[in-house]
């Protein structure tokens, strides 16, 4: 702090210079914060994709999806701790374009969606009511539902046994939101909406979701399951929810592998930035070194002077480059490009901000050690001389 | 004449003094080689997919599908639409008399073990469809029968999913046998399973199907083709020409990573930007003197400016290519997969070109500023500096 305005001084010398060289690193720590973020918003989504879930689903486009008897058979499973089954009530609601549904799941869900937030009490009443849902909050906001408020779904006469045009539920509460479920979700009462089907229609799940007791197991079980039913009518399909994740993360997006290779470009570019310009700022001052050095500055303090010299434009370049890439993460979703929908939003976090941080001094560092190197060596009397050192 | 003379010996004095100035001319090289590099890397997805979707066009050939569909992944044209279709003018037909069309449908599958579902399509066809299909061959094994249940592989499903001749495919009462792989000019056929479509309809208890397939006579019978079908009172379709069909659908594939491409690209080229400015400022001050003397030994201000603005020029075109190769060393002909085609990224010349002018365009933008404060600076005002 003490020397503040000698860097002050170095920093501001060629201010038109300094301004470019801060604006370019402000660029590539930019693209690399909005890489990283996305990164971890990718990471995130197959992390938080459970390992020990498995959905089981019809292998083919069957209408009714797949015999519930099915269930009993998976439980069976050496490994499998729970499997629920579940089926949708689909219409809309009120305006035939404002297609709703409500999720029905059945008393198995309790292990097999453990992680569904609703408490054992909640659980308790959802199966006790027949038209009883439970709203996650995106959803209750969607429709404006409050607990007690009725929810009617209309839907063709043929889907239920005593020919009504639709579904009359009540909201029995609204419910944290699922992370699986990004839009919101009602969840129902499966035994409910199965004996007021049609006869023909009763006794198909759309799919289950399976609890393995350990996840190193699930892979395994999945294929079993599959294999089980493989000569069927219905084949299924299984597979585990981390795995789903990751498959759609490799197939669909293909983003998250390249995300590390651009953010890593940028860096690069900084690195032979920062490095040049402090290089050629010490070059220019020699003589100012010298008369440093001749008053008694160590080699260790001259070093830290460049290091401080160089590590300010790339720290504060990694502050706005930053701030930057998290401004543009936090645009609204209608002003991205549609082109760009399937992008998730990036999650700029302290950590994006440690990392940028982190690798602004790593790079100052870097950069520094060729001048310091050059200090080291300097003849003071050659260099205030005049002499080229 | 003499502005010639002058300009050449400006510029090589320049470039004689570059060699001193390695360090910042490297970072102009390496600025341009990440723009370059980053973009053309990102552009080869789109290259590559457009290059297997176009693969399997041909200019004769049109495809059908229900009008309330946008392409061929539906299950709405009925047996009955399909042999009206058939008897439209202009079909090619075979030695046999039998028109030279094929009714498919499409059935999304989970291909191998971890893989979500959809992200591999079995299509079913007719028995001859190959003959619509360029460069169509079986590599190993056999063709499939009409009317059995197995199927054929193509090569890029086999690669990225091991299925392979003699293993076999899940579906409905029991599973199907792979007998054979096929090629199809790296198109995206070369990304399915392929069977005999009524078989597989009535296996999956499929309703109808997904499109038709038709070879015409000659490119000019399209539009006659065309009317004959949007007019039939019957029919309720939509009719496209292959290659067009394929652009649309193949431009769904690879439009975001174009977008991404172009304003990742545009981010990059920013920051080199605003470096190259940086470095070329610098330059211009570190070589006043030398500058200044040509100047006083009576050369004009224009070649000092141009010699600044090559040289921006030849470093960033240098850093482009060396980005462009190393983007094709990495990249070019790897298997990637996106939703449920299997293709290779392509890095050709033409992306090189839009590179090194793209390149090009940016140096005029980072050197223009500082050669004309080059040949601005008073000549006895440089000569007297520092």
């Amino acid at each position: 702090v003490k020397y503040w305005p000698l860097i002050r001084s170095a920093l501001l010398r060629k201010p038109a210079e300094a301004t470019l060289t801060l604006l370019a690193v402000t660029c590539g720590f930019a693209l690399f914060g909005f890489m990283v973020a996305l990164n971890a918003t990718y990471q995130r989504a197959i992390e938080t994709a459970r390992a020990d879930r498995i959905y089981v689903n019809s292998r083919f486009d069957a209408p009714e999806g797949l015999p519930i008897a099915l269930e009993k058979k998976i439980e069976g499973l050496d490994g499998v701790t729970g499997v629920g089954a579940f089926r949708w009530v689909s219409g809309y609601h009120r305006d035939p374009k404002d297609s709703a549904g409500v999720f029905t799941v059945d008393e198995g869900m309790r292990v097999g969606w453990s992680e569904l937030p609703l408490s054992p009490a909640q659980w308790d009443e959802l199966f006790s009511s027949a038209t009883g849902v439970f709203a996650t909050k995106k959803a209750a906001e969607r429709w404006g539902l409050h607990p007690g408020d009725s929810f009617h779904i209309s839907t063709p006469p043929d889907m239920r046994e005593d020919g009504a045009p639709g579904w009359a539920f009540h909201v029995l509460g609204v419910v944290p939101d699922d992370p699986e479920w990004g839009d919101g979700v009602l969840i129902g009462n499966y035994r409910y909406a199965e004996n007021a089907r049609p006869a023909h229609n009763r006794g198909y799940a759309l799919g289950f979701r399976v609890a393995v007791g350990d996840p190193a197991r699930a892979a395994s079980i999945a294929r079993q399951i599959d294999r089980m039913f493989a000569n069927s009518g219905t084949p299924t399909h299984s597979i585990t929810s981390r795995a789903n994740a990751q498959s759609r993360a490799r197939s669909g997006i293909a983003m998250a592998s390249m995300t590390w290779g651009v953010g890593i470009a940028g860096l690069f570019m900084i690195v032979f930035l920062t490095g040049n310009s402090i290089a050629q700022s010490v070059r220019r001052r020699l003589p100012e070194f010298a008369t440093l050095k001749a008053i008694g500055f160590t080699d260790a303090r001259v070093a830290k002077l460049v290091l401080a010299e160089s590590a300010i434009p790339c720290c504060l370049g990694a502050v706005l480059g930053i701030g930057l890439a998290a401004t543009l993460a936090a645009v609204p979703r209608r002003y991205v490009p549609q082109d760009l929908s399937s992008v998730p939003h990036a999650t700029v976090s302290v950590t994006t901000f440690e990392w940028a941080l982190a690798f602004a001094l790593l790079i100052a560092l870097i950069g520094s050690v060729s001048p310091i190197f050059t200090l080291r060596r300097l003849s003071v009397a050659v260099a205030l001389g005049g002499r080229a050192p | 004449m003499r502005l010639l003379a002058q300009q050449f010996v400006a510029c090589r004095v320049g470039f004689m003094s570059l060699r001193q100035r390695l360090g910042p001319s490297s970072v102009i090289v390496v600025g341009m080689g990440c723009v370059i590099g980053v973009s053309l890397s990102m552009l080869s997805l789109t290259a590559g997919l457009v290059r297997t979707f176009s693969a399997a066009g041909d200019s004769r050939h049109a495809i059908v599908y229900p009008a309330d569909a946008t392409d061929e992944y539906g299950t709405g044209l009925s047996r009955s639409s399909v042999g009206i279709i058939l008897n439209a003018p202009g079909i090619a037909v075979d030695p046999a008399g039998k028109p030279l069309a094929s009714a498919e449908v499409l059935e999304p599958l989970a291909p191998a073990e971890g893989f979500s579902e959809g992200t591999l399509m079995l299509r079913g066809l007719d028995p001859q469809a190959p003959t619509l299909m360029p460069g169509f061959t079986v590599v190993s094994g056999r063709m499939f029968r009409s009317g059995a249940r197995e199927l054929i592989v193509g090569r890029g499903a086999e690669s990225e999913f091991g299925l392979q001749v003699g293993s076999s495919v899940i579906l409905p009462d029991g599973e199907w046998p792979i007998v054979g792989e096929f090629t199809a000019s790296g198109s995206f056929v070369e990304s399915q399973l392929l069977g005999d479509a009524e078989t597989i309809m009535s296996v999956v208890r499929i309703p109808g199907y997904g499109g038709v397939l038709v070879a015409l006579k000659s490119p000019a019978a399209f539009a006659e083709f065309k009317r004959w079908l949007t007019a039939n009172p019957a029919l309720a379709v939509t009719v496209e020409r292959q290659s067009d069909y394929l652009r649309r659908t193949g431009s769904r594939y690879s439009r975001f990573f174009t977008t991404m491409a172009y304003i990742i690209g545009c981010a990059m080229a920013m920051g080199a930007l605003f470096g190259s400015m940086q470095i070329m400022y610098s330059t211009v001050e570190a070589r006043t003197r030398e500058m200044a003397t040509l100047r006083a030994i009576g050369y004009g201000p224009l070649p000092i400016a141009v010699a600044v603005l090559l040289e921006t020029i030849f470093l960033s075109l240098i850093g482009a290519l060396l980005g462009a190769v190393v983007a094709w060393l990495l990249f070019n002909g790897k298997q990637a997969i996106r939703w449920d085609a299997v293709f290779r990224l392509y890095v050709s010349g033409k992306m090189v070109a839009f590179g090194l002018g793209a390149a090009a365009f940016l140096a005029v933008l980072g050197g223009l500023m500082p050669a004309i404060r080059a040949a601005r600076s008073p000549v006895s005002q440089a000569l007297r500096a520092e």
